[in-house]
């Protein structure tokens, strides 16, 4: 071992830091056989010795009381809080469970809906000009049934605001000579109840000239009672079909229970 | 509620102060509160200081304590804890000591401190306590914390480097700097031989 060596392991060697038997001992070979290094391990165990018996000084030093204290007092704040939350009756743990469902349903069905509808409009974009009747696929969910609804026809939909005020049938679509011609299961259709449509509060008016499409979808209860629409809140787990009438931002405009 | 044993581990502390368990909880305290403190005084020289990083600790380990994986020590899991907290209140108060390079400048301390006498070495322990403790408090930080975690807590490089979160090598070589800086400034080490120290490195290479 030479001088360059030995200066890599001085600080292992002084600390007593663990090492490799045979390293260790050619190191303190080294030692008898040059001053220099020899002085550079002693300096080092007396720098090592320096830093121990400070060590053992700082034992005595500890965190005042306070704060064991005010972390006590956290401690039993936060176990407070916890059992709080676990003391939560199991039909409020039920209903925040079907609350957070349906709304996953929710915006998952909004999502593909808003998907359909953009899909749609591009494949209007390049026979701009030619209006042609459109078929529309719906996607979600596979059962979906939709309306046809043709411009000038009188409108079946009876929009009615769940204030005092309703509002008679308006044309959904007013662009002109456009015609929206949408498949329907006709026999389905001949065993649903005429409901009317509900419109949606807090969501954007139909523009002038915006087409609308009507959408089946299969929700719970509790999604229809999210939306304040008057159903029993009994039978909140049950699914029942709706047709939602969607505008071209991809937003609902109206719903319609149909069972 | 299930009771603590005579001598848990930590991880079984832990595990139990998460369940509620108050007892546990106290154990662990007292178990690891002088460590962090001590470790945060002498990190940042000041006691206010250091009381808020020890609650800190504690208070993310009754929020965060699951997250624990026992790989690694509990020591060095808390003094990483301690230290992350240390840093963020340094930069808040803005009294954040910047890891300078230091003197790091390829000549080890050593060559000049062994030519020193030792005014030092006739101080009595208290004296030389304080003189130790005044060396490390003006240490630069990246090389204060690396004496406090391997000299004082104790721990090896590699639980060093996992507290810190860099190489090995790297807790290493500023460990050998930290110390001949310390050294330097404790100058106690004069009683090396002035002759060896004469000799030029590169003419002992045997």
């Amino acid at each position: 071992m030479n001088c360059q060596q030995f200066e890599k392991l001085v600080v292992d060697l002084a600390s007593d830091y663990l090492m490799e038997a045979t390293t260790a001992a050619s190191a303190l070979a080294h030692t008898k056989d040059c001053a220099r290094c020899a002085a550079r391990l002693a300096a080092e165990r007396r720098l090592t010795e320096a830093l121990r018996t400070f060590a053992v000084s700082e034992a005595a030093v500890r965190a005042p009381e306070r704060v064991r204290l005010t972390l006590r007092a956290a401690f039993d704040k936060h176990l407070a809080e916890t059992a709080a939350v676990a003391s939560l009756s199991p039909a409020r743990h039920l209903v925040r469970w079907w609350v957070a469902t349906a709304a996953a349903i929710l915006l998952l069905a909004a999502f593909t809906v808003a998907l359909w509808v953009r899909t749609s409009q591009m494949e209007k974009e390049p026979v701009a000009g030619t209006r042609q009747p459109k078929q529309l696929q719906p996607s979600v969910p596979p059962k979906t049934g939709v309306k046809s609804i043709v411009e000038g026809e009188p409108n079946k939909l009876a929009i009615a605001r769940s204030s005092d005020a309703a509002v008679t049938a308006q044309p959904r679509s007013r662009r002109a000579g456009r015609e929206r011609q949408i498949e329907v299961d006709s026999e389905s259709e001949e065993e649903e109840s005429e409901a009317e449509f509900i419109p949606l509060t807090l969501v954007a008016q139909t523009e002038p000239g915006e087409t609308e499409q009507v959408v089946r979808v299969e929700v719970s209860r509790l999604t229809l009672l999210l939306w304040r629409l008057p159903v029993s809140a009994e039978r909140g787990e049950e699914r029942v079909q709706a047709e939602v009438v969607i505008g071209e931002d991809g937003v609902a405009r109206a719903v319609r229970i149909l069972n | 509620m299930k009771k603590v044993p005579h001598n848990p581990s930590d991880e079984e502390l832990l595990r139990l102060m998460l369940a509620g368990d108050g007892q546990a909880f106290e154990q662990l305290y007292e178990r690891w509160q002088a460590a962090i403190y001590r470790f945060a005084l002498r990190m940042s020289g000041s006691e206010p200081l250091a009381e808020d990083v020890t609650q800190d600790v504690f208070l993310r380990l009754m929020r965060d304590g699951w997250q624990y994986k026992a790989r690694g020590s509990f020591a060095a899991y808390l003094l990483a804890m301690a230290r992350h907290c240390l840093l963020r209140r340094l930069q808040q108060e803005r009294r954040f000591i910047t890891f300078e390079a230091g003197t790091d400048d390829g000549m080890l301390a050593e060559e000049r401190l062994m030519a020193e006498t030792d005014p030092l070495a006739e101080l009595t322990r208290e004296e030389m306590i304080a003189a130790v403790q005044q060396a490390i408090e003006g240490l630069p930080l990246h090389y204060r914390e690396v004496v406090l975690l391997c000299h004082l807590h104790e721990l090896s490089y590699a639980e060093a480097a996992a507290v810190i979160g860099c190489e090995v090598g790297t807790v290493r070589s500023r460990l050998h700097r930290a110390r001949a800086l310390l050294a330097e400034k404790l100058r106690f080490l004069g009683k090396a031989d002035k002759a060896a120290h004469h000799l030029p490195l590169t003419g002992c290479l045997i």
